[in-house]
């Protein structure tokens, strides 16, 4: 972590050389970021090129940026935003993005067939809960996000992200007897 | 929780438990306590009760990437187009000053206007002359290199000097970053006494000081290492692709971020286990070549010298084109050389000095062999090479 902020700070002094240590780093995480939000891989890729571009462009102006990497995500967002208005053509002020998520393992050694039970549960699990609740167990758990840096990608206060993470595993375990009975149904229809 | 028959349990069970998987996603303290004591509580079950913490471990969401080959190419379609982008500013405020110049001689009061429309940058450009120089960073410092060529010791102290001139002592932890630009060289002693040879377009990151644990460099281009054998630490050599990991020896990796060119570890001697980024490991022996491109890879017998002799400033070659030395030639000090179709296919073997000058390098060549060569200076400012055949 603290390697990264010395690099994003050398970044917006101007050294070009460590741009590469920033793409290396983010374009994943953005690009997973964008298939969640349902973006296909082109789309993303124009994204991710046009949000590095105007980072490297714009650098100067940016003195303020205490995190390189919320700061992308949000502009990866906005980015995404426009490509959606465009393609929808609707009056609707700001189209609303909504994140699903998918399971999977980095172990490959797991029993496939429970592999598959866990990943129903979980996916159902998740993708209940609200944009905004989902989002930031997605960021937390998968980044490691700080409160603070999560609150800038979803432009809320750190406060609100607390109480997403917070209400969105409440829900998880109130409606944990429904889960039991998923968890037997899809036992079941193994 | 407490009802549950828990002595039976397998880590299928313990995964189909949401007590279970809530705790794991997320420790409650009332719950903790539970699950924390549950090993000690229920020794028969630890087995699958580890097991299916590992399972949860592994979870991943949205574990989607960009291909190695998709990702670096993008890159590259950044940087092309960032530099495009510096070279239209550039122009623009080229004719800013012309406009602004014509304009004081013309009418005076018309100029704060124009400067006010067009908004001239505060900030002063990098001259391109800085960027092209040799630079070792270290946290907010930046020591320039003007020579040609660098050689850097780092004692166990933390103490650094640059051909043989003190710097300021960096934190020993702290990593530092040696910026090679195209057509430099540099060799670096690093704490414990291992040697590396950092090829032109490079950047090296590294610690002024191994602490006790692994020792861990970074490269993002091409160097040539000569570890010192140490079994306590662990020498790992990390690029964006994959990581190389020895005890003591010497070889080669070669990872440049663009597609054009497959990365590879080339060793001359010892034996280093490569780990990439999928988590695939592959040991090698000496003199064998392990070669990546777009996430398959290969590994083959070669000679060692042939890749490694960049390091002492050499071409290897036996029994190459001349258009093979072009390329070499072009690729190592960033210019494009148009070769003659009639001498391409001169037949090339020996050993090549790369001067610190390319137009020595290319004098050596002309001597041996029966062509002309001659540097044309672009209007763009970039320089080319055209190799004739000579005709006396």
């Amino acid at each position: 972590m603290k390697h990264d902020r010395i690099i994003g700070r050398q970044f917006l002094e101007g050294n070009d050389d460590v741009c590469v240590y920033l793409y290396n780093s983010y374009a994943d995480q953005l690009y997973a970021y964008g298939c969640g939000l349902g973006f296909d891989r082109e789309t993303l890729k124009d994204a991710i090129h046009d949000v590095f571009l105007n980072l490297l462009a714009r650098r100067r102006e940016l003195g303020g940026v205490k995190n390189i990497r919320s700061y992308l995500f949000r502009a990866f967002y906005n980015r995404l935003i426009d490509f959606k208005r465009h393609e929808c053509d609707t009056t609707e002020l700001t189209p609303q993005l909504d994140l699903r998520i998918t399971v999977s393992f980095a172990d490959s050694l797991i029993d496939t067939e429970q592999a598959a039970r866990l990943k129903t549960m979980l996916e159902h699990m998740l993708n209940e809960l609200s944009p905004m609740q989902k989002s930031a167990i997605y960021m937390r758990y998968m980044y490691e996000m700080e409160y603070a840096e999560i609150a800038e990608i979803l432009d809320v206060t750190p406060h609100a992200v607390r109480k997403f993470v917070s209400k969105g595993l409440g829900k998880l375990r109130s409606n944990k007897d429904r889960l039991l009975l998923l968890a037997l149904f899809s036992a079941l229809t193994a | 929780m407490d009802n549950k028959e828990y002595k039976e349990y397998t880590a299928a069970d313990f995964l189909n438990d949401p007590d279970f998987l809530l705790w794991c996603l997320d420790p409650d303290k009332r719950e903790d306590l539970f699950w924390s004591e549950f090993p000690a509580n229920h020794p028969e079950t630890f087995a699958e009760f580890r097991k299916a913490i590992q399972t949860v471990g592994s979870v991943r969401l949205n574990n989607f990437t960009l291909e190695e080959g998709e990702k670096a190419e993008l890159y590259d379609s950044i940087m092309s187009d960032y530099r495009a982008l510096c070279s239209r500013r550039r122009l623009l405020r080229r004719r800013l000053f012309a406009l602004a110049a014509a304009a004081v001689v013309a009418a005076g009061v018309v100029v704060p206007a124009l400067l006010g429309v067009f908004r001239p940058p505060t900030e002063t450009d990098a001259s391109p002359a800085r960027a092209s120089e040799i630079r070792l960073i270290s946290g907010r410092q930046s020591e320039h290199i003007a020579s040609e060529s660098a050689s850097i010791e780092c004692a166990p102290s933390g103490e650094v000097r640059i051909n043989g001139r003190k710097i300021a002592s960096a934190k020993p932890a702290r990593m530092n970053r040696l910026v090679v630009p195209e057509g430099k060289r540099a060799d670096i002693t690093l704490s414990d006494g291992s040697r590396v040879w950092i090829n032109s377009g490079s950047v090296f990151t590294f610690p002024a000081a191994f602490g006790e644990g692994e020792r861990r460099v970074s490269i993002e281009g091409e160097l040539y290492i000569d570890v010192t054998p140490d079994p306590e630490r662990p020498f790992i050599v990390h690029n964006a692709l994959f990581d190389t990991r020895v005890l003591g020896t010497s070889f080669d990796v070669n990872a440049y971020c663009d597609s054009n060119r497959p990365a590879s570890v080339v060793l001359v001697h010892g034996a280093v286990e490569i780990t990439t980024g999928d988590g695939e490991q592959v040991q090698l022996e000496s003199n064998d070549m392990f070669s990546l491109k777009a996430g398959n890879y290969t590994v083959v017998k070669v000679d060692p010298s042939q890749y490694v002799s960049w390091k002492d400033g050499l071409f290897t070659f036996s029994s190459g084109t001349l258009e093979r030395v072009i390329a070499q030639i072009a690729a190592y000090y960033r210019v494009e050389i148009v070769c003659d179709p009639d001498v391409r296919e001169l037949c090339c073997s020996g050993k090549l000095v790369l001067f610190d000058d390319l137009s020595d390098t290319l004098d050596v060549l002309s001597d041996i062999l029966p062509i002309n060569c001659r540097i044309e200076q672009r209007p763009d400012g970039t320089r080319a090479v055209c190799v004739t055949a000579r005709t006396n």
